[in-house]
């Protein structure tokens, strides 16, 4: 028998060679990014999110007025159509509103808003999402329990009639002590919490799935203590499917945030979103002034078609199965 | 002599494997447990190799886990250095006992995290201890390391996925010696490695084993490595310990039927013609062992108190047919 074992005899080949490499040229040569070189439509998609969180970034630069100041806006140049148009007039590409504001101007600072709103609100929901998920994947029991049945429960309402809710508790809380700035902390708040579930399900699933992994238990042996363990090793090695379900979630952040400007429940007239845009434009919309709804209904539609063919790649490029 | 090193005192674990409550109350039924570990008792001498062996299911893992204190066990106790791994109030105590005791589990691809560097991965003992002070001085010892395994020191900077798992096995290796440790679990450390690899890893235990005078506890179910490794072998059956004897005495002279059955398993190269006892059956469901000696639906020997009495470990038998009568050879 004890033949088998074969005593001292040619050691492993030790592994050596290239150990420094730098964090770039590891994602350059990443699985990653070779999937990303691999499809246009994936970089067309990234190439233009890039260029709308540039211009809402450089908005105050690229904008010929401040939409946001009423000083700078003159009703003389109320309802002029756009540029190429016979009656367009310059600086004014995309045409003005009703109250003299350049259309082009107000897209530009309602990307800011939008795209403001739609990150906070994933940033919230998914840090909520985490810490729950986390918690009741790693404890299980009752506390896994009751998290994720407030999380059906939760998951029964659809997540704008959720956001609704929180929108009109804080109205009629805060009544008219609401001014712009807390009305956007509000949508924050109401799409945190209305997305979070999601997060905390697929978490749940992938901390279930590595807690029973060894490294779990070597970790356990030198007496980590559990939020340690739980942050450190098991939360980065579930990270995949989340940032997939940020990226698609981003873009339903942001139609949450225009659906409730949009029906009068988000961003007030004087500080518009892209979706307070379209509300305001929609009522000049059959009187012939098409130009006010049609450009930042277009600037909404290929934000979110771009930030859902990324979130699409990138489920297809983590998941190991699809290869 | 002294207190032995390691103390297993009547250890059992048992699980709840019962249906959820709802489904319970809904579709009739009732609590069931399953007795993982029943009454294991046993000693380690400092720096000897004590192994576990026994078919899957038999419990070896589990007692791995109650030893290190992973999983708590159901009732009995383990005593390290005369430490108490249970008692809440020999806690502190445990703390600085924790350092002494390592684990090197059976998977290399699933005990070393991903994510983390090699430098990382080896340091994190040493950290959590706070045994070594500046960065430097860790990323010397790590090196270090590293070579006393058989590596690069500059594979330090490398991750997991790029090493091959007699190479993962020897990273695993070496994080357990960062903390100094003295006694190691070692969980089927060769099992999931080709057979070419396993003996490069055997000898490099037993190599430290040597140098550092390290004191093992090695669970297996493949007894030609259980020979190469152990000083002293318990055969667990269905949680519970059959044989315990010296590793020389068990080979040659196995008493416990069903160890004579484990050892005629064994295919030798010589083809020395020896009469062997064929493995017969399968191990029971543990959930409802039958009645008596566990072993009793698949030994040659049984008679009717096998049938309804568990034998005792008896000068280091449990068998009915071996301590009330003499067996024929």
């Amino acid at each position: 028998m004890s033949e088998a074992v074969v005593p001292h005899k040619a050691e492993e080949p030790l592994a050596r060679g290239a150990a420094q490499t730098g964090w770039f040229k590891r994602a350059v040569e990443s699985d990653l990014f070779y999937s990303f070189r691999r499809s246009k439509i994936t970089m067309i998609a990234a190439a233009i999110t890039l260029l709308f969180f540039l211009l809402a970034v450089f908005a105050s630069l690229l904008a010929v007025q401040n939409p946001f100041d009423p000083a700078q806006l003159q009703l003389l140049n109320s309802r002029i159509s756009p540029l190429w148009t016979a009656d367009g007039q310059s600086p004014f590409l995309l045409g003005t509103d009703e109250q003299g504001r350049d259309v082009l101007s107000a897209i530009l600072y309602g990307l800011r808003i939008s795209l403001l709103v739609g990150i906070l609100g994933v940033v919230l929901s998914g840090a909520l999402g985490i810490l729950l998920g986390l918690t009741a994947g790693y404890f299980g029991g009752a506390v896994d329990g009751l998290i994720m049945r407030v999380a059906d429960v939760q998951l029964s309402f659809p997540a704008i009639l959720i956001a609704l809710l929180i929108n009109g508790i804080a109205k009629s809380l805060l009544g008219n002590k609401l001014d712009e700035m807390s009305m956007l902390g509000v949508l924050v708040l109401a799409i945190g919490l209305s997305f979070w579930v999601q997060y905390a399900r697929t978490v749940r699933g992938s901390v279930m799935v590595e807690k029973n992994k060894d490294y779990v238990a070597a970790a356990q042996l030198i007496g980590l203590p559990a939020p340690v363990i739980m942050l450190r090793h098991v939360l980065p090695n579930t990270m995949g499917p989340i940032l997939v379900i940020a990226t698609i979630n981003l873009a339903l952040a942001i139609i949450t945030e225009a659906t409730l400007s949009f029906l009068g429940s988000g961003m007030p007239e004087t500080m518009p979103s892209l979706g307070t845009l379209i509300r305001i434009g929609n009522n000049y919309l059959f009187a012939g002034e098409w130009w006010i709804v049609a450009f930042p209904g277009l600037a909404l539609a290929i934000l979110i078609l771009s930030i859902n063919l990324l979130g699409d790649w990138l489920r297809d490029a983590l998941n190991p199965k699809l290869r | 002599m002294s207190a032995p090193f390691v103390q297993a005192k009547n250890l059992r674990r048992v699980f709840d494997v019962s249906k959820p409550w709802l489904n319970r109350v809904l579709e009739g039924g009732h609590l069931e447990y399953l007795k993982a570990v029943d009454g294991v008792t046993f000693d380690i001498n400092k720096g000897e190799t004590f192994a576990l062996v026994g078919e899957s299911g038999s419990g070896k893992t589990t007692v791995a886990r109650m030893i290190v204190g992973l999983l708590p066990p159901s009732s009995g106790q383990v005593l390290i250095d005369g430490v108490s791994m249970t008692d809440p109030k020999q806690a502190p105590a445990r703390r600085r006992l924790r350092r002494r005791i390592q684990m090197i589990f059976q998977d290399p691809y699933a005990s070393l995290n991903p994510r983390f560097r090699v430098d990382a991965i080896i340091a994190e003992p040493i950290r959590a201890f706070d045994l070594i002070q500046g960065e430097r001085d860790i990323q010397a010892r790590v090196g270090e390391l590293l070579s006393l395994v058989g590596l690069h020191p500059d594979d330090r900077l490398k991750y997991p996925h790029e090493f091959s798992g007699g190479q993962r096995q020897r990273i695993a290796i070496a994080r357990a010696l960062a903390s100094d440790a003295e006694f190691i679990v070692c969980d089927e450390p060769t099992s999931a490695l080709d057979v070419s690899v396993q003996a490069q890893i055997l000898n490099l235990m037993r190599d430290l084993q040597d140098k550092f005078g390290l004191t093992y506890m090695f669970i297996s179910h493949n007894l030609a490595v259980v020979r190469h490794m152990a000083t002293r072998v318990g055969v667990m059956y269905l949680g519970r310990i059959v044989e315990i004897a010296e590793g020389r005495e068990l080979f040659a002279r196995p008493r416990m039927p069903y160890t004579k059955m484990l050892l005629g398993a064994v295919p030798d190269l010589a083809m020395s013609g020896r009469q062997r006892i064929p493995v017969k059956g399968e191990i029971p469901n543990p959930i409802d062992p039958p009645p008596g000696c566990a072993f009793n639906p698949r030994c040659p020997l049984a008679f009717d108190l096998c049938r309804k009495e568990t034998p005792q470990l008896i000068d280091g038998v449990a068998c009915h047919a071996v301590n009330t009568a003499p067996v024929p050879a």
